[in-house]
């Protein structure tokens, strides 16, 4: 089955730590899959999932990470189904690139990832991880504007929330 | 002329002017996005992304195989932020809203509609003038007063996406800590595509205050941001109004 998807979309799918959607929920509601299988993962602590996860750059690394970064377990296993994973914390082991070193460590209990942290970088050639490097954007101050406009990008705009919207504001007042 | 529809829980707005403005075309856009809501989201049962979730064998689409690599490609470019796998199952939802709008907006331009804006739920995709002369003038939502803009763009050929923590409901979790990515309230981003440039604002919002520097460095791709302690940021070639054709 998951082969299907493979041979489709050229990707491999058993590292998806990030809830990335807009309307996602928590790991937990997601039942995020992260490495291997349940069928396939080594027993006890110290899953390969963890580490595999580790093994994400940080933002600004420059080119994303290659496909092969991908466990390779992850191209024939099954469909991670959620609820399956051994309860347990599972540590990865540290990956260092750099800009420094990160572990993750997952939670797991009633069979399902509750919880997932990574220890961010203490040393290496940056901490632009930890979040605090000057900000290569030009600063300037948030203004709030008035202003004459055809149309107004936001974040997703529903349609329950479309009627007191600026956007419904703008539909009505166009010609 | 203006049309508003709703697709896909969103609202859809479409604004065709010049002289080959006209309903038949607002019609088959909308069409267009439905058709894309049935084949691709995931929670219809009948679509082709649930028959491949479930390991059906389908022969993909032209369609599914484009978005499937672009979901790829973006998961590279990101370095992992967006990912469409996620649960065990392919989710690229935070892809095809935009890539839809952004077929949808190349078929008007075909057709010989070349001056209109689409706007699905706040990612707006623009092309030539309102009038002869004038830039379309595009809003940058500010995070707190819902009735008014925290920056304006003049623009007469761009994708412009943004995404946001301010909505009630709307979050982004940070996959490294877990946690809803709270740094950012709002990332604006301005490009030639409005589904790369939709899921280039979901991960750095998810990357926190880091993606300040990976916006920075992006290529073809303009930014804005509103930080949660209310901080405001952009690069250098955003189009704001008044910016002279900077």
């Amino acid at each position: 089955m998951r082969r299907a998807i493979l041979a489709v979309c050229g990707t491999a799918v058993g590292t998806a730590l990030l809830v990335g959607a807009k309307s996602a929920g928590t790991l937990a509601d997601h039942g995020v899959a992260v490495g291997p299988a349940p069928g396939t993962a080594k027993p006890g602590p110290v899953g390969s999932a963890a580490a595999s996860a580790s093994a994400r750059p940080v933002p600004g690394a420059g080119p994303g990470p290659a496909a092969s970064a991908r466990p390779a377990g992850a191209a024939t296993a099954v469909a991670p189904v959620a609820g399956r994973y051994r309860d347990g914390t599972y540590a990865g082991s540290s990956t260092t690139y750099k800009y420094g070193t990160i572990k993750v460590t997952i939670t797991v209990s009633g069979g399902r990832i509750t919880q997932a942290t990574a220890t961010h970088p203490t040393h290496g050639q940056s901490g632009v991880i930890n979040g605090k490097a000057v900000p290569k954007l030009n600063a300037e101050t948030l203004q709030a504007q008035d202003a004459d406009i055809a149309t107004v990008s936001g974040a997703t705009l529903t349609s329950e929330a479309y009627r007191t919207s600026l956007q419904a504001a703008l539909d009505r007042a166009g010609g | 002329m203006r049309f508003v529809q709703h697709v896909m829980g969103i609202p859809v707005s479409i604004h065709l002017a010049g002289p080959r403005a006209g309903q038949a075309h607002a019609d088959r856009a909308y069409a267009w996005l439905r058709e894309v809501d049935a084949r691709f989201s995931p929670f219809r049962a009948g679509s082709e992304v649930s028959r491949l979730n479930r390991g059906e064998p389908v022969r993909p689409s032209a369609d599914l195989a484009t978005v499937c690599h672009a979901c790829t490609d973006l998961w590279r470019a990101t370095a992992g932020y967006f990912d469409a796998h996620v649960g065990g199952s392919f989710d690229p939802c935070g892809y095809v809203k935009g890539w839809a709008v952004q077929v949808a907006s190349d078929r008007l331009v075909a057709a010989g509609v070349t001056d209109h804006f689409i706007n699905a739920g706040g990612d707006v995709r623009v092309r030539g003038r309102p009038a002869p002369g004038q830039p379309w003038r595009v809003g940058i939502q500010h995070p707190w007063q819902e009735q008014r803009t925290a920056w304006v763009l003049e623009v007469t050929d761009a994708a412009v996406a943004t995404s946001g923590t301010y909505r009630r409901g709307m979050h982004v979790i940070d996959p490294f800590t877990g946690r809803p990515a709270a740094d950012l309230a709002s990332v604006t981003v301005v490009g030639p595509d409005l589904g790369v440039a939709d899921a280039y604002a979901t991960a750095a919002l998810a990357m926190g205050e880091a993606g300040l520097d990976w916006l920075a460095g992006l290529d073809g791709y303009e930014s804005a941001v509103v930080t949660a302690d209310g901080r405001a940021l952009r690069s250098r070639g955003l189009p704001v109004a008044g910016a002279a054709a900077a």
